[in-house]
């Protein structure tokens, strides 16, 4: 009785807060929560939507696990997720140190105008599709273009042109390239955002102390940042089972097959290429638990080396 | 707090149980075509259909202001909105839009795509409207074409294309030559696998040209080269034995040929990665003297050729250009891919039946002759003259200029008439660079060409489903060994993948369709 006079209380009180927050909570209810009746699909056989309507055809469809057995059972699977495990883990460990060195590097830059247009330039190509920056580098890596002509031009015969696109070896390094040209300009805005947010007299005890620039950013900056850095890792971990469907999907071939295929292209093959939706329903739960297993052993990580996580 | 959540367990609740019941309209699994209905009432008395068609490359708004839209209103009777599949992920797009019960009274699918739907049991029988309303639509078709789209007595779509028919034009794969390249060299166009790679390695070593062959990533079998090792198909045989392409006993020779050019430098490896337009690009910019793509190419590699500044744009192009279907086989003799068969069907999706009579009337309207006419070459005098041929036939020729604004009408088809189109269909591509290419390529056709039974079946129930993925990882597989583990030893292995992942079922499938409906049942006519 009395909780419930506290509550009516606190929508009374609160009352124009919680309207304005309330198209929020709706949207993200609609569409984040009521979805997640789809994963029952996962534990059904394959719903007939082109026949019957989407409860009907779950209702008609049959209780199975079927479809978990598969991917445990089969190799392709497997393949599959040490794929997505793998280009995630390494644009994590080469990619996630680079928007911080810019950053730092950015932040050095006194002249004002030259630091903006820097900047500029490197949150450009966030702003470009991947099908763009696909076709652009297409050209640049082609066997006849820029890199093996400059390659040639120092010596490499030309017979032995650099097969960038179709080399399996070479692919993950295309896609490391490509994703950091295109996004570490724009992941350091946070980090600059942080470093500038960091008050000066800090800079300036430590000049009086004799200071030199390595030494302030080693003991000044990311000290002072490293929260921003921590919160940062944590959610680029959240998405590691997230290895980047648009880049793959838009750089693929089939020469590349046994290493780009990853879950979100193997989902997208499975449920709407092959309208196989049960069976991609539950490849996407199996990589849901997955994700939130890597959060909560990244969020326990952070804790244990920061003393701070987000969870 | 718990009283909180309790609001928000309601609040979930009956979102959830709403979202159920908006997804939980039933459609009738068996629905039944109202026909009494007035076909003759005004176009505005009548619904406004929604057309659904194969991307055009034109926008939305551009595609109803064409011509051939404006034309079929008036001709029909009909208020017609059209809207049109992407050009990519084309499949995917189709399966969004029954699922969602999108409101299209009518859409042109692929013949795979086809199948895929009957199969899956989401089209609707449209026998009896077709038999109270398509009248015209009977007649304009050979028998043979319902067996195409028949299942259990009903009818489920309008085909386009026809059987084999003697005389009408259907090799269009072939390897494009630089004539004006080979006339400066002294070297004449190779009509064998051995002169093609001398002449590729004339190309590379003494005239510099790094890659002189291109191709794309969307065939591991070129059609030119394959024939040469005996595999006329990428589906042949006959008396219920069928066989795939990596089943034929030459193929490991084809990939070992297509192996060699590659690794003598003479194939350009990103053909893995390039499509069509980035093949005629490479090979219209001079990049190389051998390109394998549809002679239907032949005006982009022509334009290509003039922007690049190679050739002057009043150049004749067969000076510059020369086609070849196919290189000598075992036999000392050539043959040739027929792309004949069924390329489109136009459905309608079950969910609409209560307008299906309103659909059928208006695509029967279009069918007939004078009305087809009207909408794909346009009026006499005005967009096309005609004349009497030698033999006493009808010749129609477009009028320069005028007959542009008709370039997108092919699109509009919703069914061809094919007893009446082939006049019509010189008519629309007399201007086009390709076309003597095209009558080349076909001159010997008939004797030489074979053609692949698959593109003639109707619905083969479980490898329809799967044809896509599986002939498509057949092709990677192949284009793999040719490019990058350069060795066949993999044939086994993607033959096998191939069979277990339906492929076996396929065969089977074909065979037993083949026996009822191919073998001596159908002819070149």
């Amino acid at each position: 009785m009395k909780n419930q006079h506290a509550l009516k209380f606190r929508l009374k009180k609160h009352w124009s807060t919680l309207l304005l927050l309330l198209p929020a909570v709706v949207l993200g209810v609609v569409f984040s929560y009521v979805p997640m009746v789809g994963i029952l699909m996962a534990f059904k056989t394959n719903l007939n939507l082109y026949i019957y309507e989407p409860f009907t055809a779950f209702l008609n469809a049959e209780w199975t696990l079927e479809n978990f057995q598969i991917i445990f059972a089969g190799e392709e699977f497997l393949g599959v997720l040490w794929n997505t495990l793998y280009i995630s883990v390494l644009k994590i460990v080469v990619l996630f140190p680079l928007p911080i060195i810019v950053s730092l590097l950015l932040t050095e830059v006194k002249n004002i105008r030259a630091s903006r247009m820097y900047q500029s330039l490197m949150y450009l190509p966030h702003f470009l599709s991947w099908s763009i920056i696909t076709g652009i580098f297409m050209s640049v890596f082609a066997t006849d273009g820029l890199v093996n002509n400059v390659l040639i031009l120092f010596g490499m015969d030309a017979s032995e042109a650099v097969n960038w696109y179709t080399d399996p070896s070479k692919f993950v390094f295309l896609v490391l390239f490509t994703d950091g040209w295109k996004g570490i300009g724009w992941s350091s805005i946070v980090y600059i955002a942080a470093i500038n947010a960091i008050s000066p007299e800090y800079y300036e005890a430590s000049r009086l102390d004799g200071a030199g620039k390595l030494s302030q950013i080693w003991y000044i900056t990311l000290p002072l940042i490293k929260n921003v850095i921590v919160t940062m890792l944590i959610m680029r971990i959240c998405y590691i089972m997230d290895a980047g469907f648009d880049q793959i999907y838009t750089m693929h071939n089939a020469a590349t097959r046994p290493v780009w295929q990853i879950i979100g292209t193997y989902i997208y093959e499975k449920g709407l290429q092959q309208g196989n939706y049960s069976f991609s329903t539950a490849v996407g739960l199996f990589n849901s638990v997955v994700a939130l297993i890597m959060i909560l052993v990244g969020n326990f990580v952070a804790k244990k080396i920061s003393g701070k996580g987000v969870i | 707090m718990k009283a909180m959540k309790r609001i928000v367990m309601v609040f979930l609740g009956i979102l959830f149980v709403f979202s159920l019941v908006a997804c939980s309209q039933g459609v009738e699994s068996d629905p039944v075509i109202p026909l009494d209905i007035n076909t003759e009432a005004s176009a505005d008395e009548k619904p406004t259909l929604n057309i659904h068609l194969q991307a055009s490359g034109y926008s939305e708004a551009e595609l109803n202001q064409q011509y051939a839209a404006k034309v079929i209103s008036e001709i029909t009777d009909y208020n017609v909105r059209y809207s049109q599949l992407p050009a990519t992920g084309d499949t995917e797009a189709l399966d969004l839009a029954l699922i969602n019960r999108s409101q299209y009274h009518a859409i042109k699918v692929t013949k795979e795509q086809y199948n895929r739907l009957v199969a899956q049991g989401a089209l609707l029988n449209i026998k009896p409207a077709l038999d109270k309303f398509g009248q015209d639509i009977y007649d304009a078709y050979y028998d043979y074409s319902w067996s195409i789209v028949s299942k259990d007595g009903g009818i489920y779509g309008i085909p386009e294309g026809g059987p084999p028919i003697k005389g009408q034009t259907n090799v269009i794969d072939c390897i494009i030559f630089r004539k004006d390249l080979l006339d400066s060299w002294q070297k004449h166009v190779p009509e064998t696998t051995e002169e093609f790679e001398e002449l590729l390695r004339y190309a590379k070593t003494e005239q510099g040209i790094q890659y002189p062959f291109v191709m794309t990533d969307e065939k591991a079998l070129v059609p030119t080269i394959a024939v040469a090792f005996d595999i006329y198909q990428e589906w042949q045989g006959d008396n219920g034995d069928y066989h795939f392409y990596l089943e034929d006993q030459n193929m490991k020779s084809y990939l070992d040929y297509m192996i060699s050019l590659n690794n003598q430098g003479l194939l350009n490896p990103d053909s893995l990665i390039y499509d069509k337009a980035d093949a005629v690009r490479n090979f219209g910019e001079g990049k190389a003297v051998a390109v394998a793509v549809s002679v239907y190419e032949v005006d982009a590699i022509l334009s290509t050729l003039i922007n690049s500044g190679i050739i002057a744009s009043d150049k004749d192009s067969e000076e510059v250009l020369s086609v070849v279907g196919g290189f000598e086989d075992s036999n000392g003799e050539v043959h040739t891919y027929h792309t004949g068969g069924y390329s489109y069907v136009t459905v309608i999706p079950k969910y609409m039946y209560e307008e299906a009579g309103y659909t059928i009337d208006h695509i029967n309207k279009k069918i007939i002759e004078e009305n087809f006419k009207r909408y794909y070459i346009g009026e006499e005098g005005v967009h096309y003259t005609v004349t009497s041929g030698p033999d006493g036939d009808l010749i129609y020729r477009p009028i320069e200029g005028k007959f542009d604004e008709l370039n997108s009408a092919a699109g509009f088809c919703t069914g061809t008439n094919p007893k009446a189109s082939p006049p019509l269909w010189r008519c629309r591509v007399y201007n086009k660079e390709y076309l003597p290419f095209l009558m080349t390529l076909n001159e010997n056709s008939d004797a030489e060409g074979t053609y692949n039974p698959m593109n003639f079946t109707s619905e083969l129930p479980t490898y329809d489903q799967v044809k896509g993925v599986v002939e498509q990882d057949a092709c990677d597989a192949c284009l793999n060994m040719i490019f990058t583990q350069k060795s066949s030893d993999g044939l086994t292995a993607a033959l096998n993948t191939w069979l277990n992942a339906g492929g076996r079922t396929g065969k089977q499938e074909l065979a037993a369709w083949a026996k009822d409906n191919w073998e001596g049942k159908v002819k070149v006519e």
